[in-house]
């Protein structure tokens, strides 16, 4: 039975990831008469290309390194120091993760934009394109390396105390070496992140000159359709992507740490205070500013009075005249496709799970990373090349979003199927139970809680996804990240309150998703 | 102007003076005072969650005590951080700097110490052949056995030559083996070294082969200190008694026919030592042969005996006492049949011996808090003519 689970979870992965880039590479390497590999080297000698090769890989790394001299520090006091509210501060952290790129894009958009609260227009900037990538990525190294230092042993930082170091020497002795591996992976993590970055850019900062290859990508096959150079893109940024996710698997094997019980947590002392003071709230400052001033620009009026719910009623009454939905038909729309994809991806990621715990199929459980190197757009590009019948029908989104969403899936269901005792499965064979009625009556039970935490994630996931939706679109199936950015390409203050409103929506719906996501513990991300 | 220092010119060289911790409302140290001399070894034994780690951590400057002070050859390093205290510390589970090699690890507080690189690699090479592990320098930490981190954690912790060496249950993660093994050289290197060291164990058998001293501790006091021998043999209460492994403990106010002094208003308890006792047949004639000179001279009726190895564990009843005593032997000193399989039947002829024992087998422990003195035992009533004469009485009943 785990086999069955295997094949049918190995073909769906066949059909919906590895042809679509198969196809890609096909095209990107030699598309119609020309010889092997000269549209790429075309592609990759134009300077103009080189350029935004070199603006992509150069944006990245400087956003990786703010962001880790942001999420360092903030780590290192998460996991030494004690103090009141930081349950609340650790909760608030893991927002911007969660948060669909969109809402973020509009949250700066209403903090610093052309129309924003402070009245900086930062529009079309390297700092806000910097600013947001901070924002998005800073909880993951402070989360990542925070946990990591929670688990390393106190007693050896005790133990350079002993052998006559202070506290500076400690960190800079013991604590930070041992948090190098941790550190790097997490930056690892980011440089992946920023290096794709669609949605931030193309809100943020539409300017040519910012445009990533993820963006790239989208303007040649969406504005352009010049598919043989997108093709060559995606070739390059997976290659890319592929070599900073093996040096991030690579760092995560040397994660392994002595691991005590007991916790390092200490009082700050008077001088600490200051530190972690002073650098909460900059990072709280950072997340919270640009949802807090979407909230109170999209509860703002058209005179100024606050609070209003007066762009959220022109949503409402607004006739859409150029195609593209009002609030209730996206929001209709995100739901259903939410739902599908979710079903979807939790069957697929059951199945795949199913099989590499109890079948053993260990190239599945490698294979399972490989959608997430796969960025959105690709995926989209792909499904547009493979097939073209397919995307002009319902299904298209869906099952992007079931293949974005399934590695979290996956990685959720399989250490809590992994951590089943096989006597209970023993036991319910020898009640009587064959393999079918022992899954629906033993395993599935056990599993509930973690099915819920990789259902709300899945959820999550189909709500906020914007480049694939983007690039696979149809007027009349718009998402809300989709509904949203279409407002903000349209001129005025109508389209734009419109798009806050939309934003709000999205992200409160996120943020309840999000609750689910908390009180049903943790997976392994 | 600041007096001279005079390390090591002061008798006392490490005194814990009145230090007491607490946790929230748990008092985790309560009051400990203690007195360790030059180049002395003492191990501080209890169970655990007894509070003897925290007082070693308070020892190290890892926890701020909240009463009390702590003098190391006289100067006060109460508050002093453990980085500037000069003393070395083996942690239970070793504590070794994963991200950095043996002799990194090694070297460590020789670094911090300022110690020129090659002066360094001379002493680092010189620790590792100390403690058996020469040439294993650039080894990685996690790819050694337990047995050699445990070395290297001792070796990081000699290197910059502390004046005080911490050990908290070094031996307590290794297989029984190598424990026993590690056990002898490091009282080997201990007594080499002539370092005044501080060793926290539960496990007695440990506490004895390498301390000078033992003090043993409970709920955060330190309820005896003293020799092994002494501990053994002069258990301050019944806790102590039991918990360093005597069977024969006895509630006075239960058995009121104990053969001991018992103090007015006193509840108390006494401890019946069946190691210093003998077994001998009933049968054996009357002649005074068995266990003459013994204070005790009583009859003892087998409960139970187990096989125990190469010798016996029996279970016996004293009805003059009123208590079952639990007494071992090996073969060779068994003078009487004990029957293997008990226990015996009530009625059959139970299988009767003579148990002697002298006078210090019985001794009233004094109870916690005071210092133990000499046993007030009571021999009128036990005395070998009593014992004999009832004896007789028996003896008439079976011909």
């Amino acid at each position: 039975m785990a086999h069955v689970a295997g094949g049918v979870a190995t073909l769906f992965l066949a059909a919906f990831l590895l042809v679509p880039l198969g196809v890609i590479l096909g095209r990107g390497l030699a598309p119609g008469e020309e010889p092997l590999g000269a549209a790429l080297l075309r592609t990759l000698t134009d300077p103009y290309y080189l350029g935004r090769i070199g603006f992509t890989l150069g944006q990245a790394l400087l956003s990786t390194v703010l962001t880790v001299a942001l999420g360092l520090p903030t780590a290192l006091l998460l996991a030494r120091y004690r103090f009141r509210g930081k349950r609340a501060l650790t909760a608030a952290f893991t927002i911007p993760f969660v948060m669909p790129t969109v809402v973020a894009g509009i949250g700066f958009m209403a903090l610093a934009g052309p129309r924003g609260v402070l009245g900086v227009d930062l529009r079309n900037s390297l700092a806000i394109v910097l600013l947001a990538h901070v924002f998005y990525n800073f909880s993951v190294v402070a989360r990542l390396v925070a946990s990591f230092l929670e688990r390393v042993a106190p007693q050896l930082e005790e133990a350079a105390s002993t052998l006559g170091a202070g506290r500076w020497r400690t960190l800079w002795r013991v604590t930070l070496p041992l948090a190098l591996p941790a550190t790097l992976a997490a930056a690892v993590l980011t440089f992946i992140f920023c290096f794709t970055s669609f949605g931030v850019i193309l809100i943020l900062a539409p300017a040519a000159q910012f445009a990533t290859l993820e963006v790239e990508i989208y303007n040649l096959t969406a504005r352009l359709l010049k598919l043989d150079a997108a093709a060559a893109l995606v070739l390059v940024q997976l290659l890319l992507v592929l070599a900073a996710s093996s040096v991030y698997t690579r760092l995560q094997a040397r994660l392994a740490v002595p691991v005590a019980p007991g916790s390092a947590e200490r009082r700050p002392t008077a001088g600490t205070q200051v530190l972690l003071g002073a650098d909460l709230l900059l990072a709280g400052g950072l997340i919270l500013a640009p949802l807090l001033a979407l909230l109170v620009q999209a509860f703002t009026g058209p005179g100024g009075d606050f609070p209003s719910l007066a762009t959220f009623g022109s949503l409402l009454e607004a006739r859409q005249s150029l195609g593209f939905p009002g609030l209730w038909r996206a929001l209709a729309n995100s739901l259903t496709f939410a739902t599908l994809s979710t079903l979807l991806a939790l069957l697929i990621g059951f199945l795949f799970a199913y099989a590499v715990a109890r079948g053993g199929w260990r190239v599945l459980d490698q294979a399972s990373l490989l959608p997430l190197a796969t960025s959105p757009v690709t995926l989209a590009f792909g499904y547009l090349l493979t097939f073209p019948l397919l995307v002009t029908t319902f299904w298209g989104i869906p099952l992007a979003h079931a293949l974005l969403a399934f590695p979290f899936v996956a990685r959720t269901l399989l250490p809590a199927l992994r951590s089943l005792p096989a006597q209970q499965l023993e036991a319910a064979a020898l009640l009587g139970a064959g393999p079918l009625r022992a899954l629906w009556r033993v395993e599935l039970p056990l599993l509930r809680s973690a099915l819920l935490t990789a259902a709300a994630f899945a959820f999550a996931i189909s709500m906020g996804e914007f480049g694939a939706s983007l690039l696979l679109v149809r007027p009349e199936y718009a998402t809300l990240p989709v509904a949203i950015y279409d407002r903000l390409g349209r001129p005025g203050a109508v389209n734009y309150g419109q798009a806050l409103a939309l934003a709000a929506v999205l992200m409160l719906l996120t943020a309840l998703v999000m609750l689910i996501l908390q009180r049903r513990g943790r997976s392994e991300f | 102007m600041d007096p001279p220092a005079r390390k090591g010119a002061t008798l006392v060289s490490l005194q814990l003076d009145g230090l007491t911790k607490r946790f929230g409302s748990v008092v985790a140290v309560d009051d400990v005072r203690l007195t360790l001399a030059e180049n002395e070894t003492v191990a501080l034994l209890g169970p655990s969650g007894c509070g003897k780690s925290t007082l070693l951590r308070l020892v190290a400057g890892l926890e701020r005590p909240d009463a009390g002070r702590l003098l190391l050859d006289g100067r006060d390093v109460t508050l002093t951080p453990p980085q500037r205290r000069d003393v070395g510390m083996v942690f239970q589970s070793y504590a070794l700097f994963p991200h950095l090699d043996v002799a990194g690890n090694v070297g460590f507080g020789l670094v911090e110490g300022g110690v020129p690189g090659r002066q360094r690699e001379q002493r680092v090479a010189e620790l590792l052949e100390l403690v058996g592990l020469a040439g294993l320098g650039d080894r990685r930490v996690d790819r050694l056995s337990g047995g050699q981190q445990q070395r290297v954690a001792l070796a990081r912790a000699l290197a910059p030559d502390p004046d005080l060496l911490l050990l908290d249950e070094p031996l307590s993660n290794l297989d029984e083996q190598l424990r026993q093994a590690l056990k002898g050289e490091l009282a080997q290197l201990l007594g080499v070294l002539g370092k005044r060291a501080f060793y926290v164990t539960h496990d007695q058998a440990e506490a004895f082969a390498l301390a000078d001293r033992v003090a043993l501790m409970r709920a955060g006091r330190i309820v005896q200190v003293g020799p092994s021998e002494e501990l053994l043999e002069r258990p301050v209460s019944g806790w102590a008694a039991r918990f360093l492994g005597h069977e024969n403990v006895y509630p006075l106010g239960d058995h009121p026919g104990l053969p001991v002094e018992r103090i007015a208003g006193a509840g108390g308890e006494a401890l019946f030592r069946a190691d210093l006792a003998s077994l001998h047949p009933w049968e054996d004639p009357g002649d005074a042969s068995a266990g003459t000179g013994s204070a005790f001279r009583t009859q003892a009726r087998v409960v139970e005996a187990v096989r125990e190895g190469l010798g016996w564990k029996a279970t016996l009843h004293v009805p003059e006492w009123g208590v079952n005593v639990v007494w071992r032997g090996f073969d060779r000193e068994l003078t009487a049949p004990l029957s293997p399989s008990g226990p015996i039947d009530p009625g059959g002829s139970p299988s009767q011996l003579l148990l002697t024992a002298p006078a210090s087998a019985w001794r009233l422990l004094p109870g916690e808090g005071e210092r133990p003195e000499g046993a007030n035992v009571r021999t009128d009533r036990s005395s070998p003519e009593a014992v004999r004469g009832r004896r007789e009485e028996r003896s008439e009943d079976e011909p």
